[in-house]
């Protein structure tokens, strides 16, 4: 029910800030030309390295309280177009209720790359509506020191797993948006649809949840971001 | 233009995906029951047969208690007992001949191998089975058929057919 709200709320921040961008778009194209002088300072992305937090996480453990987790980012800006990026994290899961006492500490990273659609040539503007792909591999150690089978009539039974170290890999497409809200602070957020490429295990024990791709019943997930990064500018503007 | 167009592309892309995504799990209860049909022994093809004033109970129950008592069946649910690789029941027909009432008992043992499987972050572990034998004492029961051997979670299959003297 959470997530049906979480989905719809999503589709409308998605919704209004397309069409905040498009109408912004359709407006600065109607402007006048640049002249000479603005030209040698027309917009080529703004490349430079940017480091970021990601603010989600903290927003997940509100509604999921047994996932703890945080995460920071680096993204290259090559050009107008291409972003390299690297998301590196952690998450610990914690759960104790009457079908088992479960615990795992992973970590993870993410390798990728954007690219910008949003091109204009309005000087100091450095927003971006990005597509990307990232690659993303977890390694966890978990451990389930009780489950608990009911059995109405002949009574529980109860056993135990022991820890592990498993590692899982997925693939993830992003859309999102990133806009500079301050000289080089910028303040983005992102949609995943993320897809498993494998989960690791090892014994009958799976991960309740895989750092960085969310519960690992799902093969594939939805994921969201908000970050906010401060980019290290390559040259002085 | 050219925004809106991707922008809207992108929003029912997600919203498919999204709304493919939300299946919430549903846990089911009473998955280590070997599921068994009572049949007519005196029938030359399988015919279900119902038996009026069944009870049934576990042998070396906690508490012996009773499962069944004194109901009307033509299907039996036959929970195991997952801490042991057997289960064992008594079975027992009471029928009233000439104002009295006359029963009779049997007993039923599965044995059986257990393999743990993980069922789902929500819904935890559970315990497949593979019926290996079944003993049974000849009173109530002809004969006992295992048909398919394998006590699997969220399937709603018939694993024994218990054939019943006529």
């Amino acid at each position: 029910m959470f997530i049906a709200k979480i989905l719809k709320m999503l589709k409308y921040i998605l919704s209004l800030s397309l069409f905040v961008f498009c109408f912004t778009a359709r407006a600065q194209n109607e402007e006048k030309e640049l002249t000479k002088e603005e030209k040698k300072l027309e917009n080529k992305g703004n490349p430079g390295i940017a480091i970021g937090i990601d603010l989600a996480p903290f927003v997940t453990h509100l509604f999921s309280e047994e996932r703890f987790g945080v995460e920071a980012n680096a993204r290259y800006t090559v050009n107008l177009k291409w972003q390299g990026v690297a998301e590196i994290g952690y998450e610990n899961v914690e759960i104790d209720d009457e079908k088992m006492t479960y615990s795992s500490n992973g970590s993870f990273i993410r390798l990728g790359g954007d690219y910008n659609l949003f091109k204009i040539d309005e000087v100091g503007n450095n927003d971006n509506i990005l597509l990307g792909l990232r690659y993303g591999l977890a390694i966890q150690d978990h451990e389930c020191p009780r489950y608990t089978i009911n059995e109405g009539y002949w009574g529980d039974y109860v056993g135990a797993l022991g820890s592990s170290t498993v590692g899982s890999h997925w693939v993830e497409f992003v859309f999102g948006l990133r806009s500079e809200v301050l000289t080089n602070f910028y303040m983005g957020w992102s949609v995943r649809v993320k897809k498993i490429i494998n989960v690791g295990t090892d014994s009958v024990l799976e991960p309740y949840s895989i750092p960085g791709y969310g519960r690992r019943d799902n093969s594939t997930n939805l994921g969201f971001t908000y970050t906010l990064e401060y980019q290290i500018p390559f040259k002085k503007k | 233009m050219k925004f809106k167009i991707i922008g809207q592309l992108l929003v029912v892309i997600v919203i498919v995906i999204s709304n493919a995504c939300d299946n919430s799990s549903l846990c089911l209860s009473g998955q280590n029951a070997i599921q068994s049909g009572l049949y007519s022994a005196s029938s030359d093809e399988d015919k279900d047969t119902t038996l009026s004033g069944f009870y049934m109970w576990g042998i070396e129950h906690p508490t012996d208690s009773i499962l069944l008592d004194s109901v009307k069946v033509s299907k039996l649910y036959m929970p195991t007992d997952i801490n042991r690789d057997s289960t064992e029941f008594v079975i027992r027909e009471e029928k009233l001949v000439l104002g009295e009432v006359k029963g009779v008992n049997d007993t039923i043992q599965f044995i059986f191998k257990k393999n743990l499987e993980y069922v789902s972050g929500d819904c935890g572990f559970t315990y497949n089975l593979e019926i290996d034998t079944v003993i049974h004492t000849y009173n109530l029961i002809d004969s006992v058929v295992i048909s398919y051997s394998s006590v699997v979670y969220s399937e709603n299959i018939e694993n024994v057919k218990i054939y019943i003297e006529p």
